[in-house]
């Protein structure tokens, strides 16, 4: 048995009075016991994995994996138990630290003091290819999960995409990011290889970071300048977000993902004017209000004023039939540093949740196909996954009933 | 602050000039004229000149400006022109079969599209007929709806053969040169795309690096960059005068600017040619950058400059 389930399990018992009803595993230094600030800790467990319609952080890191275990379902349970741990207060941080003869169970950058901050979650996905055989899983694929296609425009880089595993790790702080990614890597060296991975962050302009929506108005601008997300659906959508019966049993209340890394050519959207740039949206730059409009709430009218190109129209150009194609977005931006030409690489980490690939996310991108948009973006990443449903009921694990057949 | 006295503040901000700098509105609102005391010209800044600049922001006179557009449709019709008859050169070569011919005939013809090429934005399906990349069609290069040069190009370069589908190729692309000539003739070129596509020119140089755009089987960037060059300073050339009116600092930068650019393009030639793209030092290909930099910024001013609406 791997250290971190060992640990996972023995924190089970120890802390079981202080553990939430109905919720397994919740580690000894769980929410609320010492009255720390419960908001800050996300709850892991529930019919729906943390990390897709919890609210939005601060910072984020996308990072695929390629599994080169066979004992899947060691696996699956390390990675849950790890994940109850590092999301609800590492609780085994000061474990192995008085030995001066074994390595620290905790790397330390995030000290060693109790720690409830930055609402952490981190949130698994299934890429197509591990259904390829390798798990004699072939028979189990969930329908729409095919490996994401080269869109026209794309410019795939093929050590950037795809993957057998993806972590979506999200927190307030890049520290609390980048610990949780580090720690899960170090334990389970051996059984997932790293394959890419992406920082990435996003500022808040509602209410300072808790990102509570409100209908209409998107709580977070893009690189463009402008806001993203305007029309985003609710996170209460759940006929749009999470599957059900058109799945397996194992697979129902979990949502595909879509995610894109896209560059932006952000010096030369710099440079256009901002009619030009409001023109390629289709929405006023200030207010975010669709052109012509009042406001950034109201439903786009859509006339001659709004080119035919814009982006708000292609994307949904409120037909009959349309609302059906919505999916929820959970974008992040990304930098990293110049590109070779010393131009700033920077773009979005496109995230769309969805009830189905081809008909949500897939038929949106080939109708916006043409926009004026794309003369400013080029994709060269990401992939498509399937965030299984979460954990729930004692001794379960993410992907359970996946992997043990 | 009004909405207009915002968007010309950050105008002037976008300027580049240093600390000393005072923005006052002066004269008539309407004029919209603002005065910048000590401006310097940011990428080509000549010191710190304390003399007043003046730059005007009114609607440039409508006259001045049709006159400058029909220099630009009587440049590109000239360009139309020599486009239809270096694809005819080009269809020869390949109906003849004989490769090294094609691929001298496509080199030719390239600079013709690429120094117009946003003024053919005015006739969309044609864009894509001619100068569409494989990534635009779903199955890449084997998509038989991939027409134009880039397929041509892949046939000589990358398969090094001259087949049916060649020859169909070429022959499709003289009808489509040709009736870019004949749509050339009578089409009205509007200032707001003309001053964009000057910029747009520009940009295609740095573009072509991010989106793998470049010819990536003839490597005949270099001499798509001068295309490309050369169009914008025709487009601008025109415009010139109306730019000098309303702001010389501006006037002066874009043309050093140019001038800059072209020399480090054209000092990449190597008796007499220039090199495959892929053979320049990372060193050359980023003082390649700088300098189409140094022009796209003050170029980007120029349609706010003469006050034309996009």
């Amino acid at each position: 048995v791997n250290v971190s389930r060992r640990r996972f399990f023995q924190g089970t018992a120890a802390g079981g009075a202080a553990v939430a009803a109905g919720a397994i595993g919740v580690p000894a230094l769980a929410r609320g016991d010492d009255g720390g600030d419960d908001e800050q800790l996300v709850a892991w467990q529930g019919p729906r994995q943390a990390g897709i319609v919890t609210p939005r952080t601060a910072y984020g890191m996308v990072a695929s994996f390629d599994v080169v275990s066979d004992d899947l379902p060691a696996l699956f349970g390390d990675l849950t138990a790890r994940i109850a741990e590092l999301t609800q207060g590492w609780p085994d941080r000061l474990d192995d630290i008085d030995d001066p003869n074994l390595p620290p169970s905790d790397t330390g950058e995030l000290g060693f003091d109790k720690r409830n901050e930055g609402r952490l979650t981190i949130t698994l996905g299934l890429g197509a290819s591990l259904f390829d055989g390798r798990f004699d899983l072939r028979g189990h694929r969930p329908p729409a999960l095919i490996q994401m296609p080269s869109f026209p425009g794309d410019n795939l880089d093929s050590a950037r995409c795809h993957g057998d595993l993806l972590l979506l790790v999200q927190s307030d702080h890049m520290m609390v990011t980048h610990h949780a990614l580090r720690d899960i890597m170090r334990r389970t060296k051996g059984r997932l290889e790293g394959r890419w991975a992406q920082p990435c962050f996003q500022r808040f302009e509602a209410d300072g970071g808790s990102t509570q929506r409100r209908a209409g108005v998107a709580d977070a601008r893009g690189l463009l300048g402008f806001k993203d997300g305007s029309q985003n659906i609710a996170p209460t959508r759940d006929e749009l977000i999470f599957t059900g019966a058109e799945v397996e049993p194992w697979a129902r209340g979990g949502s595909y993902l879509a995610l894109r890394l896209i560059r932006l050519k952000l010096e030369r959207w710099d440079r256009l004017s901002r009619t030009a740039q409001e023109d390629s949206i289709g929405r006023e730059k200030v207010s975010g209000a669709p052109i012509g409009g009042r406001e950034e709430a109201e439903k786009p009218t859509l006339d001659k004023r709004t080119p035919v190109d814009a982006h708000i129209r292609m994307a949904n150009p409120r037909k009959p039939g349309d609302e059906r194609r919505r999916f929820l977005r959970r974008p992040f931006v990304f930098n990293n540093g110049f590109d070779s030409y010393g131009l700033i690489d920077s773009g979005s980490v496109f995230m769309a949740f969805c009830r189905d690939l081809q008909h949500q996310f897939q038929a949106v991108k080939e109708r916006t196909h043409g926009q004026d948009l794309d003369e400013y973006m080029v994709a060269f990443g990401g992939g498509y996954f399937f965030c299984p449903p979460g954990a729930s009921g004692r001794g379960d694990y993410v992907a359970r009933r996946l992997v043990e057949g | 602050m009004s909405a207009k006295q915002m968007i010309l503040t950050v105008m002037v901000a976008a300027l580049g000039v240093g600390a000393a700098v005072g923005i006052a509105a002066c004269g008539d609102e309407d004029r919209g004229s603002l005065e910048i005391e000590g401006g310097t010209t940011g990428t080509t800044g000549t010191g710190t000149s304390t003399t007043p600049v003046t730059v005007d922001t009114t609607a440039t006179d409508p006259e001045a400006l049709a006159k400058a557009m029909s220099e630009v449709s009587t440049y590109a019709k000239g360009q139309t022109a020599e486009l239809v008859a270096a694809t005819e050169a080009l269809q020869q070569a390949v109906d003849a079969g004989n490769v090294a011919q094609a691929k001298k005939a496509y080199a030719a013809g390239r600079p013709y599209y690429e120094r117009i090429e946003p003024l053919v934005a005015l006739f969309p399906e044609l864009d894509g007929k001619i100068d569409a990349r494989e990534d635009d069609f779903p199955k890449k290069a084997e998509d038989l709806t991939w027409t134009g040069f880039h397929p041509i190009e892949y046939a000589l370069w990358k398969q090094g053969k001259i087949d049916a589908r060649t020859k169909k190729n070429a022959a499709g692309l003289v009808v489509d040169s040709k009736r870019l000539d004949e749509l050339m003739q009578d089409a009205e070129i509007p200032p707001n795309v003309v001053i964009p596509g000057t910029a747009e020119l520009v940009d295609e140089v740095e573009e072509s690096k991010i989106t793998g755009e470049e010819e990536r089987y003839s490597k005949l960037d270099l001499p798509t960059f001068l295309a490309n060059l050369e169009g914008a300073r025709a487009f601008y050339g025109a415009l010139e005068p109306l730019v000098e009116s309303k702001d010389e600092l501006l006037e002066e930068q874009i043309d050093a600017a140019f001038d800059k650019a072209f020399d480090e393009v054209n000092g990449l030639k190597q008796n007499g040619s220039f090199p495959a793209y892929d053979e320049l030092s990372e060193d050359q290909q980023r003082t390649i950058k700088q300098n189409i930099e140094a022009l796209a910024e003050p170029l980007a001013r120029v349609q706010g400059t003469l006050g034309v609406k996009s």
